[in-house]
């Protein structure tokens, strides 16, 4: 591109470099501050800033030996795959016709309506307990993955990318026989890359994240997923400590000691971490669309 | 009347169980409960050693297992129940919730299964949805005041009067005595018992800790009254003789919520009892009626002073953003030199030993009031009940359960205690196996108990003997730290300093009653207001941004935004309680 | 245009999805009820007392109600603004660095914060933000007085909405990014050829391309006006900061402490829905009338 190679040019690029690197640290101190807390011995644990005192193991051998850590852990991952499997094709195939315009699909405001109402209206805990209970979800691993299987917000974001693309791409596709599902696969989906990386990735750091369904809807510790797990063991000493016997409050400060906790927040951020960067490579400038226009 | 006889039985309960356990030796536990062989227990003294206001004596008959505390029932009888998570319980190898020792015995003992419907780690909330799909458990439990009411009022619980008279056992019956009778009380309606109250024993109130270490160094007297306390405090400030650099000593470690309950660790209540204050406690006034703690004239005094203590720097500049946790890093790590704690400080303070190898403290009961008197606000007695869904056909069970689980568990049951010994050498938190999860029993004055163990054995060589395996091992490390503190092992210290030291410094407090520690229907509705408005106000007269000038305006407002509604409320409560 | 096949194509697709939703969203709508009632969970959603609007009278009858919806409104709209604002620059910024392995550092690091959750990052915040903390030691430097930040009704608001920004930069500007990477090459290509510097490209092209995307986004938050985060509020206030941090939904939660209020939380999440459809329907009709664009 032109004017790349002047010297003003390079200079804001440094700028920008300094400022992103800024940034860049700024977002690292806190996780840093994590990480070597959980490498340091439990008795140095609160003058820990951002290097491990007292370098020490434990914590992680004990994450080792924690079978729920790891039932749990296995439980998320399942959550993750199924429930984001879910999420996408219900997004992708909804977010489809109501791309359209209402001159090619009539019906579309009646079902944008009832989206915009779900997303803004919630009858509370109590009725959708009801609900999942009588449908026989309680205590199944359904549970964590169906009742979030429409996610809206993603729905309406894919449904904006895909009215950016030229509506000539489905007329054609239809001219040559092509059915909305095909146009839909073949034609909408390869030239969307970006945009389902990105909601893919909300897709699964949501499922990862969540605890709530694991807390209300299962019944059996074996199958709650990681952070509900992790929830029950960031719980506040201070609000249980007054209603708690000698021996439990021993007890209880060695189980939320914090380097056993901040190892099971390194672990469990991991994945999380991994699949953002496999993501990245999808993130490509501008991909096919000069090639369609006409 | 009433009230008087509980008192001279307790007190005679108290006198014989001492007696035990200076070692009179000889007779085993039976000091109250005669009868043992079958056939209808009709309690022969027609003494009422609980103390409730209803009768709960004894009416054990061992012809019925339904009627016999450890009564085996012909056939398998299966109790559903539910239960908070406990996380990272260390079970041993092989062991779990639905598989341990006291599952075990409640089988072979009793025939009885518990089938565990779910474990969740947000307890109430699940339990909500439970009551609200009609979907509860036989045997569950409450610790909310308000959940209990309603469970009530709807007819969702039935009574376990007769559950309890029936097979309620010995040691059931010595803890309760030990309270007595005020445990049952918010429990009890229409002459039925609605819910066992799992006991939160005494002796809990917060004492002033101080290093001793600091006091020597600096040749100071051991303070009584709270202007002593500011002059220890001051000098610890300036003189700094944790060598923490100038300007780095705290003066009185306090966290974010200084006060509301006598035993709100690294708190302030102790400073506002010194002027007869109570804050967020209702207690009685000069006329027996209810009054709240944090709008007296007595509050007043004490809030000024605090301010004052705050003005000059003696209490944490940066308390209002500390949470128990970062309170607890300043003693540790020796930054401060001061604090209200209850007589257990070392079991979470056990960093200190390591971080401050010479340290040492005193406990003390102060500081005191003009008559020379330590003074505290009670306690709840209990904190959550054990409730029975209406419509199960065995009310019983959860007394027995309880019975074989503590006997078990105390070591009343040598074979039993024999079987739980894995759970304890892998350091299993003690609530995880039991069926009964968070239900504790335990005597009042166990704390003091152990403390007189303790003493007996490190002053006057008296090897403790009728007691549990535990307390032994608590006596056994105390001493071994008093032998030789230079060995300054971290479990020796903690007993040392906690059973030894702080538990026999707990003998010349006295009580102040209180009159309701529970929740009203109008608290719905306005107590988070009042709440806020309290906590919003005390803060900012600490912090020096809102004069105590004020503080008529802010009992006024407290009065008009629904704090009379209330305390007519408790009122009610009292009058229909206390007759 | 209309092609009867595909209309039923069309409707086929939307199906699975309605289904979800008639079951887990429009289902438990009859819970809604429960705003109007004393509800009670023995007593059942239809079988509690009916009070009308009881609920509502009591949320503005409050002495501090208009103290509570200010803090909420101030620091939601501030956290909207700046959550929109910083993540967008940013990801404008990062699309403009040359260096691909640069980026995808940068890009990684900064979605970190994300998946810590608020009671981590309060502790070390607070950490940070106390007297002796590194953004004291920095005060000083400069010849500053410390400030208690977290115990000053002058900082709270402020230190909530940085922190909130802080925390969520790098995972909002990925949907940004994304939008950038949509934008067709071609126009760049013509800008450069028109001999448009960087500013000029920014503000001709890329903002331009943008544009739906940001107001999808503008619009989707605007649902949250009437929260504040309650995570992060409630693991960083205490009651000296309650005249400039107290937020409707920290109150709620006090409300609830003694035995939670399913019906003032439902009468409260009622209150912000309704809210919600009104800025939301009004932003529509705004973004249709001025930019002739149809986010939904």
């Amino acid at each position: 591109m032109v004017g790349q190679d002047t010297p003003r040019y390079r200079a804001v690029n440094w700028i920008l470099r300094v400022l992103l690197l800024l940034a860049a640290l700024s977002c690292l101190l806190p996780i840093l501050n994590t990480v070597a807390i959980s490498f340091s011995s439990k008795r140095y644990v609160n003058d820990v800033m951002f290097w491990p005192k007292g370098f020490s193991l434990s914590a992680y051998k004990k994450i080792l030996e924690d079978e729920q850590f790891f039932r749990s852990f296995w439980v998320s991952v399942k959550k993750v795959v199924v429930g984001t499997s879910i999420n996408m094709c219900l997004t992708l195939l909804m977010a489809y016709p109501l791309s359209k315009s209402e001159r090619i699909f009539p019906a579309r405001g009646h079902y944008m309506r009832v989206i915009i109402v779900c997303m803004l209206f919630s009858g509370g805990t109590i009725p959708w307990y009801i609900v999942i209970k009588e449908l026989g979800l309680l205590n199944s691993f359904w549970a964590l993955v169906l009742p979030g299987a429409v996610n809206i917000s993603n729905t309406i974001i894919m449904m904006n990318f895909f009215k950016g693309l030229p509506p000539a791409l489905a007329e054609s596709a239809a001219v040559d026989g092509a059915s909305p599902l095909q146009t839909l696969v073949h034609i909408y989906i390869p030239l969307s890359t970006p945009s389902i990386a990105t909601l893919s990735l909300f897709s699964i750091v949501g499922h990862w994240n969540d605890y709530f369904n694991g807390m209300i809807l299962i019944n059996d510790p074996q199958k709650i997923p990681l952070q509900t797990y992790i929830q029950s063991l960031v719980a506040d000493i201070s609000t249980k400590i007054n209603s708690m016997t000698a021996e439990e409050i021993q007890a209880f400060s060695e189980i939320s000691s914090l380097n056993f906790n901040a190892a099971k927040i390194v672990v469990a951020m991991i994945p999380v971490m991994v699949i953002y960067p496999i993501l990245q490579k999808y993130f490509v400038t501008g991909l096919v669309m000069g090639a369609v226009k006409e | 009347m009433k009230k008087l006889v509980a008192l001279f039985v307790t007190l005679a309960m108290l006198l014989s169980v001492a007696a035990l356990l200076t070692g009179c030796g000889g007779e085993t536990d039976d000091v109250e409960d005669p009868v043992e062989t079958s056939g209808t227990n009709v309690d022969a003294s027609g003494e009422d050693e609980i103390g409730a206001s209803i009768d709960l004596r004894s009416t054990t008959d061992t012809s019925n297992p339904a009627t016999d505390p450890y009564g085996k029932y012909p056939e398998t009888v299966t109790f559903t129940t539910a239960r908070q998570m406990d996380v990272g319980a260390n079970f041993p190898e092989g062991m779990d919730v639905l598989n341990n020792p006291y599952i075990d015995a409640v089988y072979e003992k009793l025939n009885v299964e518990m089938d565990l419907q779910w474990q969740t780690a947000d307890y109430s909330t699940k339990l909500d949805m439970c009551i609200v799909g009609d979907d509860l458990p036989d045997i569950f439990w409450v610790d909310n005041y308000m959940t209990y009411r309603e469970l009530l009022d709807n007819d969702m619980i039935q009574p376990i009067t007769d559950a309890f008279r029936s097979c309620a056992g010995e040691y059931m019956r010595d803890c309760y005595a030990t309270y007595g009778g005020d445990i049952f009380e918010p429990y009890i309606e229409d002459g039925e018992l609605y819910a066992l109250p799992a006991t939160y024993n005494g002796y809990q109130q917060c004492l002033l800790w101080i290093r001793k270490d600091w006091l020597d160094a600096l040749g100071l007297e051991i303070p009584t009254t709270r202007d002593e306390l500011v002059e220890v405090a001051k000098a610890f400030m300036e003189k700094d003789p944790g060598g923490n650099g100038a300007g780095n000593t705290i003066g009185i470690a306090v966290q974010s919520t200084p006060l509301g309950a006598s035993n709100q660790n690294f708190g302030l209540d102790a400073i506002m009892a010194s002027f007869g204050a109570y804050p967020q406690q209702w207690i009685y006034d000069e006329n027996g009626n209810a009054v709240y703690g944090s709008i007296t004239e007595e509050a007043k005094q004490g809030l000024a002073y605090l301010a004052d203590l705050y003005r000059q720097g003696i209490i944490d500049p940066q308390f209002a953003t500390r949470d128990y946790s970062d309170a607890m890093g300043l003693i540790t790590s020796g930054r401060c030199g001061i604090c209200f704690y209850s007589w257990n400080l070392p079991y979470s303070a056990s960093e200190f030993l390591s971080a401050n190898p010479t340290g040492d403290w005193v406990v003390l009961e102060a500081p005191v009031n003009d008559a020379g008197e330590f003074t505290y606000a009670a306690l709840r007695p209990d904190n959550g009940v054990m409730c029975v869904r209406k419509g199960f056909e065995h009310p019983e069970i959860l007394i027995k359960v309880l019975n074989v689980e503590f006997d078990m568990w105390r070591g009343i049951d040598q074979e039993g205690y024999a079987a739980v010994q894995p759970l304890i050498e892998a350091g299993t938190t003690w609530t995880a196996p039991m069926l009964t999860g968070h239900f504790n029993l335990e005597y009042n004055d166990a704390v003091v108990r152990i403390g007189e163990l303790t003493a007996n054995y490190i002053e006057k060589g008296i090897t403790p003997t009728d007691t549990t395996e535990y307390n032994k091992q608590l006596c056994e490390n105390a001493k071994r730290y008093f032998d030789d503190p230079s060995v300054a092992d971290t479990e020796g210290w903690i007993c040392y300093m906690s059973r030894y030291i702080a538990s026999n410094s707990l003998k010349n407090s006295v009580e102040v009653p209180v009159a309701f520690h529970y929740a009203t229907d109008g608290m719905g509705l306005y107590w988070a207001t009042l709440e806020k408005l309290e906590d919003q106000y005390y803060m900012e007269v600490i912090t020096g941004s809102a004069s105590i000038d004020d503080f008529d305006s802010f009992v006024s407002q407290w009065k008009d935004l629904g704090g009379d509604v209330i305390t007519d409320e408790v009122q009610d409560y009292v009058d229909s309680h206390n007759k | 245009m209309k092609n009867r096949k595909d209309q039923r194509y069309y409707h086929l697709m939307l199906i699975p999805g309605m289904i979800f939703l008639f079951l887990f969203s429009i289902l438990p709508m009859f819970g809604i009820v429960i705003a109007f009632e004393d509800f009670k969970p023995a007593k059942g959603v239809f079988g509690s007392e009916w009070v009308g609007l009881q609920w509502f009278e009591y949320m503005f009858k409050l002495p501090d109600t208009g103290q509570i919806f200010c803090n909420t409104l101030i620091i939601a709209v501030a956290k909207i603004l700046l959550n929109l604002i910083v993540p967008l620059i940013f990801a404008i910024m990062l699309s403009e660095v040359p260096g691909k392995h640069f980026r995808k550092f940068v890009q990684t690091v900064t979605y970190m914060p994300h998946f810590l959750s608020w009671v981590i990052l309060a502790g070390i915040l607070t950490n940070f933000l106390s007297l002796e903390g590194v953004v004291n030691s920095i005060v000083e430097l400069f010849g500053g007085d410390p400030v208690q930040f977290l115990a000053s009704n002058e900082w709270f608001r402020k230190i909530l909405v940085i922190s909130d920004t802080w925390k969520g930069f790098g995972y909002s500007s990925i949907v940004y990014l994304a939008a950038i990477m949509n934008i067709d090459q071609q126009l760049y290509e013509a800008a450069a050829i028109d001999g448009a510097g960087r500013f000029k490209r920014i503000i001709h092209v890329t903002l331009p391309g943008m544009l739906p995307i940001i107001m999808l986004m503008l619009t989707l938050s605007l649902g949250s006006v009437l929260s504040a985060n309650f995570d992060q509020v409630f693991n960083l206030y205490s009651p000296v900061v309650y005249k400039t941090g107290d937020i409707i939904d920290t109150w709620v939660y006090r409300s609830g402490l003694l035995g939670y209020q399913y019906s003032l939380a439902t009468a409260v999440g009622l209150l912000k829905s309704v809210v919600s459809t009104i800025l939301i329907v009004v932003s529509y009709k705004l973004a249709d009338k001025f930019a002739g664009y149809r986010i939904f």
